[in-house]
């Protein structure tokens, strides 16, 4: 029985295998402020209205309802790709005619005339990039979903590279946005021909806006706490299984 | 470690003193982790080198330029933008008729056409954020760099900053330049203006000046005030 327990201590003691511990703020009870990066000594239990000491700033042990928010701004960004692609971005009035353009069908324009980078860079600013972010933000949050609520573990340091990666790429879909305003801008010679910006240029600039605001609502320390706890639940799983199986030794010596 | 009891909570919350590492830590000597809430006690870093978080590999902090240098970039950026906004872009050539634009024309077409949020969304990224950004380091650095004292909205202005960092999109705007002229390359004749040369090099001072996070600026305004 002496001996049992020594065991289980050793158990506790040492971390099994690779898995690594890191002490976090969270258990010291330190809040980082997001904004200088402080780190707060928690005064009460519910950490609702305390201030960061240096710059004031509201503190939160984790960003507010970061997963509903990024929820709602992921479907709400979802909606709109769709206007965003189907409507036209730009409409060109010239001597023969109006001519309307998709995102797909300037790309698959300037591939056929034999401008491969531009239709590569538009391409991916346009289509692949949001397209990207959005299955990114829906992978983490499933992800998230399913590890706080079941065993199955999937590795915290690649879904913190998704983040960087999502959080890195957001502003280069804004490309589009610049194109159309300046082509409309410049392109304003009566008479010979007109560019126009259209309603799709609307909607992806809504989209490109959504998404930002989603990956910023997006806390990545979720994914690392629900790590940690299946980690001690496993743990301690383990602990029983070994312990009952030393119990069974025993008895039947 | 990672699971605590009620009264383990309790007692840490009783406990106002950092007792960590087996030592007592005041505030200023820790550092944590932004992505995996990982704490770390912070070493001196010579100038340019970075603290990278060993668990996830976020990075920690750096070493910032001491602040005169950073200010020159900042006032040398401040004059590339009025440059960058007070000359065409560029000048388009179509059978005689020209046409040329400007940062802010493009976003008062988009006025006039009805399209305000474009409108609104290039004034916001490619002129509000950076010129509001360049006016509050100029005044943070300025008072904070050569007269050595607090300014009195710190806190409010870089705040605002915080907020603001995100939303700066001038290298990105660039490239929409770019493309705009390749696009327009076979149609009619295109004349590059000043701005667009001003533009390239604004565009790589705000990246470096942006690689410069808030939270080090407060670390160094810390050290450099205490």
């Amino acid at each position: 029985m002496k001996n049992q327990h020594v065991s289980a201590n050793k158990y506790n003691d040492h971390s099994i295998g690779n898995i690594k511990h890191y002490p976090r703020a969270k258990d010291f009870l330190l809040l980082q402020c997001h904004c200088c990066g402080l780190l707060n000594p928690q005064q009460n239990v519910d950490v609702d209205d305390q201030h960061c000491s240096r710059c004031h700033t509201a503190l939160h042990l984790r960003k507010p309802y970061s997963l509903d928010r990024t929820l709602a701004l992921v479907i709400a960004a979802s909606i709109l790709y769709i206007p965003a692609n189907v409507l036209p971005m730009t409409m060109t009035d010239s001597l023969l005619g109006r001519q309307q353009d998709t995102i797909m069908s300037g790309v698959i324009y300037f591939w056929k005339s034999g401008d491969y980078l531009v239709s590569a860079v538009i391409f991916m600013a346009s289509i692949f990039i949001p397209m990207l972010k959005l299955l990114i933000l829906c992978f983490l949050l499933i992800a998230v979903r399913i590890q706080s609520f079941s065993r199955w573990n999937f590795s915290p340091e690649q879904c913190t590279l998704l983040y960087r990666v999502v959080e890195f790429i957001g502003r280069w879909s804004m490309i589009d946005v610049f194109v159309v305003a300046l082509l409309t801008a410049l392109i304003q010679i009566q008479s010979l021909a007109t560019i126009l910006a259209g309603p799709g240029a609307v909607a992806f600039g809504a989209v490109v806006v959504l998404t930002m605001f989603a990956s910023l609502s997006f806390d990545p320390r979720i994914i690392w706490d629900n790590y940690y706890a299946n980690e001690a639940r496993d743990r301690q799983q383990t602990i029983e299984k070994t312990s009952t199986v030393m119990h069974m030794e025993n008895s039947i010596e | 470690m990672s699971q605590l009891t009620s009264e383990q909570r309790s007692e840490l919350l009783k406990n106002k003193d950092l007792h960590l590492f087996g030592e007592d830590l005041s505030q200023s000597e820790l550092v944590g982790c932004e992505e995996c809430d990982t704490i770390y006690r912070r070493v001196d870093l010579a100038a340019g080198e970075r603290a990278y978080c060993e668990c996830c590999g976020a990075e920690l902090y750096r070493q910032p330029k001491s602040f005169t240098s950073l200010l020159a970039l900042v006032i040398t950026a401040f004059i590339i933008f009025v440059i960058a906004n007070s000359f065409p872009i560029v000048k388009v050539e179509l059978q005689g008729n020209f046409s040329q634009t400007t940062l802010l024309g493009a976003a008062w077409t988009m006025f006039q056409i009805d399209r305000a949020f474009v409108g609104i969304l290039i004034l916001i990224t490619t002129f509000i954020v950076p010129l509001i950004d360049l006016m509050l380091l100029m005044y943070v650095l300025t008072s904070i760099g050569i007269f050595k004292t607090r300014p009195k909205f710190l806190r409010l202005t870089l705040r605002v900053l915080f907020l603001f960092r995100v939303w700066g999109m001038v290298e990105v705007f660039l490239i929409g330049v770019l493309v705009t002229l390749v696009k327009l390359v076979g149609m009619v004749i295109v004349i590059p203006g000043i701005a667009l040369w001003a533009f390239g090099i604004l565009s790589i001072l705000l990246v470096y000046i942006s690689s410069v996070k808030i939270k080090d600026i407060w670390d160094e305004i810390d050290r450099c005030l205490s």
